[in-house]
């Protein structure tokens, strides 16, 4: 089974914990997360490190329940949106030896992640919807550029309401070439403002 | 950019679940969004239409609040620079 580290998962631990204000946690429960990290880091067996990136309601949780949870992994459930706080993970994991790699989910449309975002249980502003989505695959192209020999795997998830059955499934990108890798990336890459501006909330 | 679909998610997976119906959950919610004339209200599925118009926003929080009773959904205020003002209900 993979040892998973979440922060949402450690925030419904904390005393007072009430996801109508799961912002106001935010921050300790990231900070226990990484420690944990660190932790497991040092104490676990596993070879195999996992540091999941994409932003808030990607569908990050639903793909590492799906695909990687019963495999031996450690995993780091986040955004990876701060690039100070990955490199950390990054050089941390390294340090360990560990087999590093980076799973980042994205969603095939923002306004989609956008209308789970602000349903579920657990409520943050919106704009720390931008700001995840924004910032952390801004970070995924400074980790690509500056640590090439970590495995990236670009999962895309995607929400179809007409279809039969299960309505979420998941693609993976097999393209496995650099230059091709930092391409998509380069082009793939938002501002806080444009996925602001692409809900259609204001000037419309 | 070539992808491959990964086998489907089982339906017992109780997170995809959840974030399914979070998504169906949000299309039925309704957006109150002010811009330069007044007020607009629109259902969040709804991307391609700026939704009924209302040139105060009292009369188009009303509009939304009545919409998302008959819908058992919830409605959310924005200000003209698309920040979160108020949700009904929290």
């Amino acid at each position: 089974m993979a040892y998973i580290i979440s922060s949402d998962a450690i925030k419904e631990t904390l005393p007072g914990y009430d996801p109508k204000f799961a912002e106001k946690f935010h921050d300790i429960s990231t900070k226990l997360a990484d420690k944990k990290f660190e932790k497991a880091l040092k104490n676990s067996s596993m070879k195999r490190v996992i540091l999941m990136s994409g932003g808030s309601a990607s569908g990050k949780s639903e793909y590492v329940s799906e695909y990687l949870k019963k495999q031996k992994i450690i995993i780091s459930d986040g955004t990876s949106s701060s690039y100070n706080r990955a490199n950390i993970k990054i050089e941390k994991a390294l340090k360990h030896r560990k087999k590093l790699e980076i799973h980042a989910v994205w969603p095939t449309d923002f306004a989609t992640a956008f209308e789970a975002f602000f349903s579920r249980d657990r409520q943050f502003s919106p704009e720390h919807f931008y700001r995840t989505h924004s910032k952390s695959r801004k970070t995924l192209l400074r980790i690509v550029r500056k640590y090439p020999e970590i495995s990236i795997t670009i999962i895309v998830s995607k929400y179809d309401e007409n279809r039969k059955g299960q309505k979420m499934e998941f693609e993976v990108l097999t393209d496995t070439n650099r230059d091709k890798l930092i391409e998509f990336l380069e082009k793939n890459q938002y501002t806080e403002e444009e996925i602001k501006r692409s809900q259609r909330l204001y000037e419309i | 950019m070539k992808f491959k679909t990964l086998r489907p998610p089982s339906k017992s997976n109780r997170q995809v679940r959840e974030y399914v119906n979070a998504i169906e959950k949000g299309r039925n919610s309704y957006f109150v969004v002010q811009n330069g004339k007044g007020w607009y209200v629109r259902k969040a599925s709804i991307r391609t239409s700026n939704g009924k118009f209302f040139p105060t926003k009292s009369e188009a929080v009303d509009n939304a609040r009545a919409r998302a009773l008959r819908r058992n959904s919830e409605y959310l205020v924005f200000n003209n620079k698309g920040n979160l003002l108020s949700r009904k209900p929290l």
